[in-house]
């Protein structure tokens, strides 16, 4: 029996369309387990005053991350509130948010915005030009 | 000779120097792949790769036979055909390239504000390569080197002859040693707009000896990476050009029309899908990890804790995964062999199937590439008002802000994995294809394709683990 090639790509899309449809989680606005090494950002995060903000505390010594965490993990929508300490007054740069929040020595600084746009953005000390860490910001 | 001892530091100095940018050009913004996408991508490769076989369990196909469709009716087909539209092709080209060498020497050294980086890398090395993927080989005809030699024949009415043979033996190796060190100066060069112009320079001078003493045609056939590669991608574009007339075709059937004529060829097209993963991989935290902690080691050992030293060995991982990529593809095309029983040279054998790993490099490359074009493509906007940044605004775009929130991370991940898995369903029926034209016996070509198919799935699931492994920071 001769069977038509289109059977078989048409095939193919209904296996992927099903798949898709059984692989992807059921709960929105919850991240999925990535495949990680690096401990969870939540650790160090200060209680938060809503739902839907997420506030860090960024330490830095001697133009290094001091606490540890240099990748902040939050989600599409959250309002995110950094707290800056530094031992040397500087300025830290968000990238694709394009931010900037300059602070002086031993006080403490905040950099305020909402993560409104999904993706990764690194973090550094615009005057040294050095890259300290990474905020990602997951999709709903 | 002796003057070459003086020339070394300088290259080296130049090939690793000291950072000068703590962010470099080019800065993705992407997210690591969820792991139940990475998942679905694993699963949807291989339940696709079942249901291929299944389709050429009964199968003969021993001639490529494909539909064509003549576009050469239609007004718009005919314009491509005209004389006057190469030159005008042609000229662009020039322009475009003598401008990315100037602006370089003479704008900016800032490799984000230089209109030099955007239009190279962006446009041309990434917006180019999808072009040529759609539309066929454009390069062959709008090279800017080939064009100034032809132009100058034809001007001084003399016919640049090869003075020395060019040996068979070499083939495309030097198109392949080109294309690696160019990909190192990408990788690690840390490259400034100065330097990207003043490796165009070099590359220039070595074009204009290398065609005065081995003649045009070996030279843009076997030694021009970006030829090379071009016409590598070009097999992919559902356009056919036949004895002056345009043709619709199948996209990538152009890559069954013709095998490697050289194992070369294979070498090329596997580093072009080994160096696209290393460079996604070398940017994770697992990946610099294993680099820090295995070569890292060893290099520190010999250089000590130096930027040299992890320039070094970011080099040696790039050379060692092409070594593993080739491994792969080498061993499984042993058990082929065995398998079926073939009496065929294996250099042959290895030969036919490269060009069905083609679709895979290049799901690779925009997979991991493509949202640079919508994020640091905008670039151009601004720069293109001032390249030379003299404060011109030309077209009054000098003052555009790039906008580097356009990429939806949920839009770039379902495209990244749909890219691999679209890449990987081709490859794998370009390969069943392939063997049922090399082998007489049905038998033997469905048994080939076992480990084929099993080089395949490790390709793509390699290229879905590093798209999904956390990324490194800083």
């Amino acid at each position: 029996m001769k069977i038509n090639p289109a059977v078989y790509a048409v095939l193919i899309v209904i296996t992927l369309v099903c798949l898709f449809y059984f692989l992807k989680p059921k709960t929105s606005g919850k991240q999925t387990e990535l495949l990680q090494s690096t401990p969870p950002a939540d650790q160090n995060k200060t209680p938060s005053p809503k739902e839907n903000s997420k506030s860090f505390d960024l330490t830095i010594k001697d133009k290094k991350i001091g606490n540890g965490q240099d990748v902040f993990k939050v989600t599409q929508g959250d309002d995110v509130v950094i707290n800056i300490t530094s031992d040397k007054p500087e300025e830290l740069h968000l990238h694709g948010y394009d931010l900037s929040q300059e602070f002086e020595k031993d006080q403490i600084a905040q950099l305020k915005f909402n993560a409104n746009i999904s993706g990764r953005f690194s973090f550094e000390l615009e005057k040294s030009k050095v890259d300290l860490g990474a905020i990602e910001v997951s999709p709903k | 000779m002796k003057r070459a001892i003086f020339f070394w530091p300088a290259i080296f100095i130049l090939l690793f120097p000291r950072p000068s940018y703590a962010h470099a050009f080019g800065q993705l913004y992407n997210l690591p792949v969820p792991f139940w996408l990475y998942l679905y991508g694993g699963a949807g490769a291989i339940a696709a790769s079942f249901i291929i076989i299944a389709y050429f369990i009964n199968k003969t196909t021993p001639t490529l036979k494909y539909p064509t469709y003549n576009l050469s009716e239609f007004g718009f087909a005919k314009i491509p055909t005209k004389k006057s539209f190469f030159i005008v092709l042609k000229i662009i080209s020039i322009v475009l390239f003598t401008l990315t060498i100037l602006t370089g020497y003479l704008g900016t050294n800032d490799p984000r504000l230089n209109f030099n980086m955007t239009l190279f890398w962006i446009i041309f090395m990434l917006l180019f390569a999808y072009i040529t993927a759609l539309i066929g080989n454009v390069w062959s005809i709008i090279n800017p080197w080939k064009t100034t030699i032809e132009w100058l024949e034809q001007f001084v009415k003399i016919q640049i002859k090869e003075r020395i043979t060019y040996p068979n033996a070499l083939s495309y190796y030097p198109a392949l040693i080109l294309y690696f060190i160019f990909i190192l100066i990408e990788l690690v060069g840390e490259i400034t707009p100065f330097k990207l112009s003043l490796y165009l320079t070099i590359y220039t001078l070595l074009t204009f000896t290398s065609v005065f003493l081995f003649g045009k045609n070996s030279w843009f056939k076997y030694c021009d990476f970006f030829s090379v590669f071009f016409k590598i991608i070009s097999k992919i574009a559902p356009i056919e050009f036949n004895q002056g007339k345009i043709y619709l075709r199948p996209p990538f059937i152009g890559l069954l029309k013709e095998d490697a004529d050289h194992f070369s060829l294979l070498l090329f097209v596997v580093f072009m899908l080994s160096s696209t993963a290393y460079d996604g991989f070398k940017s994770t935290v697992i990946g610099a990890g294993i680099l820090t902690n295995t070569l890292g080691r060893v290099t520190s050992v010999i250089l000590g804790e130096t930027y040299l030293s992890a320039q070094v060995t970011k080099s040696l991982g790039l050379i060692i995964s092409f070594l593993m990529f080739l491994y792969v593809y080498l061993f499984l095309m042993t058990i082929a062999k065995t398998v079926t029983k073939s009496h065929f040279p294996f250099g042959k054998l290895v030969a036919k199937f490269t060009f069905s790993l083609v679709p895979i490099a290049f799901a690779y490359n925009l997979a991991h590439y493509y949202t640079l074009i919508l994020t640091e493509g905008q670039n151009m906007i601004r720069e293109i008002s001032d390249p030379f940044n003299f404060g011109w605004n030309l077209f009054h775009t000098a003052s555009y802000q790039t906008n580097y929130l356009v990429v939806n991370a949920n839009i770039a991940w379902h495209l990244q994995v749909a890219f691999i898995i679209t890449g990987h369903i081709i490859g794998v029926y370009l390969a069943h294809l392939v063997a049922l034209r090399f082998f007489t016996s049905h038998k033997k070509a469905m048994l080939s394709q076992i480990p084929m198919l099993a080089l395949m799935i490790i390709y793509t699931l390699t290229g879905l683990w590093i798209l999904a492994l956390p990324i490194l920071s800083g």
